[in-house]
């Protein structure tokens, strides 16, 4: 085994995978971030696995699990938060016992997805939103509360001047953003643009056909007159370098995903004279990863179930709040958050982080090491192309949920 | 354990065997020289079957997040290619993009057993890593693209000194665990992220003012310094672009005897005369590289039917995004670093630009004499699946074969191609050099690609047949590291690959000023972003190859 590296850094409790958080030596530090502090409060013991409700020895659980996996008939793996190590483990055990897998966040991913995969996407990265973006437009309610440091680190006053030169600017277009953003923001000039984000695809449409240059007869869409929305298709077309950031996991408005479509409509718009690109912010509980290593090892990002050594994948009939219902067993995993598995109408194995609080004891509990704190482990950021190192930073004698996986297959291989 | 193979009918270029019949000797998943008196604790008769090193393929996209963005995008590949393995081996799917664990699986069935991905960025290297510990049966290894990222574009507005763009290059390559340096269009992406649209070879870029020119010869320079085995892994200007043919003889012109590999040479090899304004440059390309003992190329063979494009050239891919088939395609700029263009594509021999491509990359092959300078791809997935390398074989052994092929092609394309009146059929021997020794010996693997004492016990068996295709896609046994892992076409054994890196030294004073980089620019600690040795394989680490000293020659 060749060493671990001297300083890995990384936090694992939102999908921007902040590396300042902490330094070699230091007491971890949440600065201020509300997610990271809730992380951070998990404690290092969990009271050991549970048969329903009764301490029992690591080994008996995952017996006891192994035996419920082989009885199951139509077994669902979801929550599915964890590390790229403990979901190999988990595609690997629904493989073996044919299982249905999805992410806790699948619908925010999937409105971005399903667009991706009819049509494409034009995107960026956080690093080049932080050196080269002269104007990022925020899409609907501020991502601020579940990207806490979204500002702070990739778009403020206080940044070095983006390469080339050019000033920051930012707009938001269908609500206003939070006092906190402001102070984050700096000196940064804002715009604010309300309207009725429901109708967030008419919208998008509108400032695409102003854009380029077609045909436009409405007085307003959605809320916003005309001649507003000519200055905002003017200030887009402006833009060197755009960015478009939006969290689609608040997209619950009926078909959020043609609020996307429309979205990438008007960014290729926007590419045929200047650059632009989406920054779509996804990716709690590593749920970014989730959907790279299900792709990678399957070709189908999530909401994939393997049937009598076939896969198949059905983007709405396979999401883990439709299959609760056709479902058998619950294999439940939460290693990121004390989320506790939802209402379920059969036995549940749950592999949550220690002091997860049930509303009624499930038939396997094994608490598992939340990645980043109890062991080391790779997770994802929102943007799908930088991946993480997370160390160990404390002693624990919680199992990994990898190891607790591969225990379940290679306990049903005999 | 030794095993003795007899009667073994061995293609080992590097040892100047051709054919002779011999036994071999493999013990602990290496070759050894015949052991005195030793008796083998298990004998295998090959009966005279033809039998090489396992093949290695230096250019196919097989991991990353350009890869997998294909895969997302073009799940009809997954949909109409499940793939379903033999109890414990995993299932997949894909022809075009593949799973992790199907590409580990077919290329095992072709003989192959060491395959370099050569786009990883080194923004997505951890990623790249991780994927490729999921493919089973095969070794992999990385090339790094750089020569777009603004740190290096900066060094080289600065005038900085060549030993300092050296030490950023070596650093960079040790970060991001890479075998080598790969440079695409080089400075085109950076410019298209300033909204150029494109970028000739002298022509200065937008914002650092370096020119393309530059930009390689910088690289090229470092890669040779630095002592990398293998030279610049150089993807052009003007992909797909009539005219390329010229800015690709410029560039073998600028190379000035340095070393470097021009990679998919076909997509860079287009004329402009004719009523269609489209030609073959192969012949003008061929003759250059045959004058120049320091370019080495892969052709980028297409092959008719849908595939997948994925490139880092975003300025190239936007430009082609119009093509797309279907209709759908995915741009993206990455970490002031570089980009990645996605688009699926159908080639039809219908089509007289296809057609022609499809002539053109077969005219390289034939043309360029020297086997070991010339190497087989598809640029999997971009020219078509790795899959099709043994028709592809078939096509340069047997002329009947390829003149009935070409008699399907567009009428106007035949018209514009001097395939036919080209006679070369490559031999075995020749076969093996463009498969095994060569791109072993480019690559700076000592212990691949031969069948001398020493070598990895990868090891392939052929039953000898006039049908080059059926030969080379079904091998009759493909053993890894000695162990028999595919059995008549089909795997029969998941076994770990290893991951193959270089770790150039450098002055470690550049860390100052990458850390400020990092900090300011990337947002991200430079430590954050290098790869601990720890990481790759579960732990297991990487194979480390030596690089060049200042007494060895190139």
């Amino acid at each position: 085994m060749a060493e671990e590296p001297a300083a890995p850094v990384a936090c694992p409790f939102c999908g921007l995978a902040c590396d300042d958080f902490f330094d070699l030596g230091d007491d971890l530090d949440s600065k201020g971030c509300g997610l990271a502090a809730e992380g951070l409060a998990i404690p290092a013991e969990g009271g050991g696995p549970r048969l329903a409700g009764g301490a029992v020895a690591l080994d008996q659980a995952v017996t006891a699990a192994a035996k419920l996996l082989r009885g199951s008939a139509a077994p669902l793996i979801a929550g599915l938060g964890s590390d790229v190590d403990g979901l190999r483990a988990a595609l690997a055990l629904a493989e073996r016992v044919g299982a249905t897998v999805d992410h806790l966040a699948s619908d925010g991913l999937f409105r971005n997805l399903s667009v991706l995969r009819r049509k494409g996407m034009i995107a960026l990265t956080l690093g080049e939103l932080r050196s080269r973006c002269d104007l990022l437009v925020v899409i609907g309610a501020d991502p601020r509360p579940g990207f806490p440091r979204f500002y702070q680190r990739w778009f403020n006053a206080s940044l070095p001047a983006p390469i080339g030169g050019g000033t920051r600017r930012v707009l938001f277009l269908g609500a206003e953003p939070l006092p906190e953003t402001r102070a984050d923001l700096g000196e940064i000039p804002i715009a604010v643009v309300p309207g009725e984000i429901s109708r967030l695809a008419e919208l998008a449409l509108g400032l695409r056909s102003l854009v380029a240059g077609d045909y436009f007869s409405a007085g307003s869409i959605a809320g916003v007159s005309r001649n507003v929305l000519t200055d905002v298709a003017q200030r887009l077309g402006a833009a060197r370098f755009g960015a478009a950031a939006w969290a689609a996991e608040a997209f619950t408005f009926p078909h959020g995903d043609i609020a996307v479509s429309a979205l990438l409509d008007l960014i290729r718009a926007l590419n045929r004279t200047t650059r632009f690109g989406a920054v779509p912010l996804t990716g709690r509980d590593n749920g970014m990863g989730a959907v790279q290593v299900a792709t990678w090892q399957t070709g189908y990002p999530l909401r994939l179930a393997f049937e009598a050594g076939t896969l198949r994948h059905d983007p709405t009939h396979l999401s883990w709040r439709y299959r609760l219902a056709q479902a058998d067993l619950l294999v439940w995993l939460s290693s990121f958050r004390r989320e506790p598995p939802p209402p379920f109408d059969g036995p549940v194995i749950a592999l949550t982080a220690p002091g997860t609080a049930f509303a009624a004891p499930p038939a396997v509990c094994i608490p598992v090491g939340v990645p980043g704190l109890d062991h080391a482990g790779d997770v994802f950021r929102s943007d799908g192309v930088v991946a993480l190192r997370l160390a160990r930073r404390r002693p624990s004698t919680l199992p990994r949920a990898a190891e607790v996986l591969q225990a379940m297959n290679e306990a049903l291989a005999c | 354990m030794l095993t003795r193979f007899t009667d073994a009918k061995v293609f080992d270029p590097l040892h100047g065997e051709v054919g002779q019949r011999r036994d071999l000797w493999v013990a602990d998943g290496r070759i050894v020289a015949p052991p005195p008196g030793a008796a083998a604790a298990e004998t295998i008769d090959l009966g005279g079957a033809v039998v090489m090193a396992g093949a290695i393929d230096l250019h196919s996209h097989i991991a990353g997040g350009k890869v997998n963005l294909a895969r997302l995008l073009f799940a009809e590949d997954h949909e109409h290619h499940p793939s379903c393995e033999p109890h414990g081996f995993r299932c997949g799917g894909g022809l075009v993009t593949p799973s992790t664990f199907t590409t580990g699986y077919r290329y095992a069935e072709m003989g192959y057993t060491v395959v370099v991905e050569p786009a990883m960025l080194a923004s997505n290297a951890r990623h790249a890593h991780l994927e490729m510990a999921d493919i089973p049966n095969i070794d992999t290894a990385a090339y790094v693209v750089l020569g777009n990222d603004d740190f290096l574009l900066q060094l080289i507005a600065d005038g900085a000194p060549q030993g300092q763009i050296n030490d950023a290059i070596a650093w960079l390559v040790g970060a991001s665990q890479a075998i080598g340096v790969k440079v695409v269009n080089p400075g085109g992406i950076n410019a298209f992220k300033f909204n150029q649209r494109r970028l000739d070879l002298d022509e200065a870029g937008p914002y650092y003012g370096a020119t393309p020119r530059r930009v390689l010869s910088a690289l090229a320079q470092a890669v040779f310094e630095l002592g990398i085995p293998h030279p610049l892994h150089v993807h052009g200007c003007n992909l797909g672009v009539p005219g390329s043919v010229d800015t690709s003889l410029a560039t073998i012109a600028g190379a000035e005897g340095r070393p470097i590999h021009l990679t998919h040479l076909q997509f860079h090899a287009y004329g402009t005369e004719g009523d269609r304004k489209f030609s073959s440059g192969a012949a003008r390309l061929a003759e250059a590289v045959n004058a120049n003992p320091n370019i080495s190329v892969d052709v980028g063979q297409i092959i008719f039917g849908q595939t997948i494009t994925a490139s880092g050239d975003t300025m190239s891919q936007y430009r082609h995004s119009g093509h797309a088939k279907p209709g759908k395609w995915i741009l993206m700029d990455i970490e002031c670093d570089a980009g990645c263009g996605v688009v699926p594509f159908r080639y039809r021999d219908k089509s007289f630009v296809n057609a022609l491509q499809w002539a053109i990359g077969l005219e390289l092959l034939l043309l360029i004499e020297d086997p070991w300078r010339v190497f087989l791809t598809t640029d999997h997935p971009n020219g078509g699946p790795f899959t099709c390398y043994p028709r592809v074989i078939r096509l340069l052994m047997d002329k009947d074969f390829r003149d009935e092929q070409f008699a399907d092609l567009h009428p106007a394309a035949r018209r514009a191609s001097i395939l036919p009146s080209i006679r070369r059929e490559y031999s075995l021997a020749e076969i093996a050099v463009l498969t095994r020794a060569a791109p072993a010996r480019i690559l700076g693997l000592r212990d691949r690609g031969h069948l001398g004492p020493g070598a990895a016990a990868d090891l392939v068996v052929y039953r000898d047949q006039s049908d080059r295709e059926a030969m080379f896609q079904h091998p009759t046994a493909v053993y890894k590291d000695g162990r028999l892992i595919a059995r008549d076409g089909r795997v029969v054994a998941r076994v770990e690959g290893s991951t193959h890196v270089v770790r150039p030294a450098y002055d470690r004073g550049i860390e100052a000023r990458l850390a400020r980089h990092f900090a300011d620019r990337i947002g991200l600690r430079a430590e954050s972003f290098r790869i601990a040795e720890g990481e790759l394989r579960g732990g297991r680490g990487a194979v480390i190859h030596a690089c060049r000293t200042s007494g060895d020659s190139p």
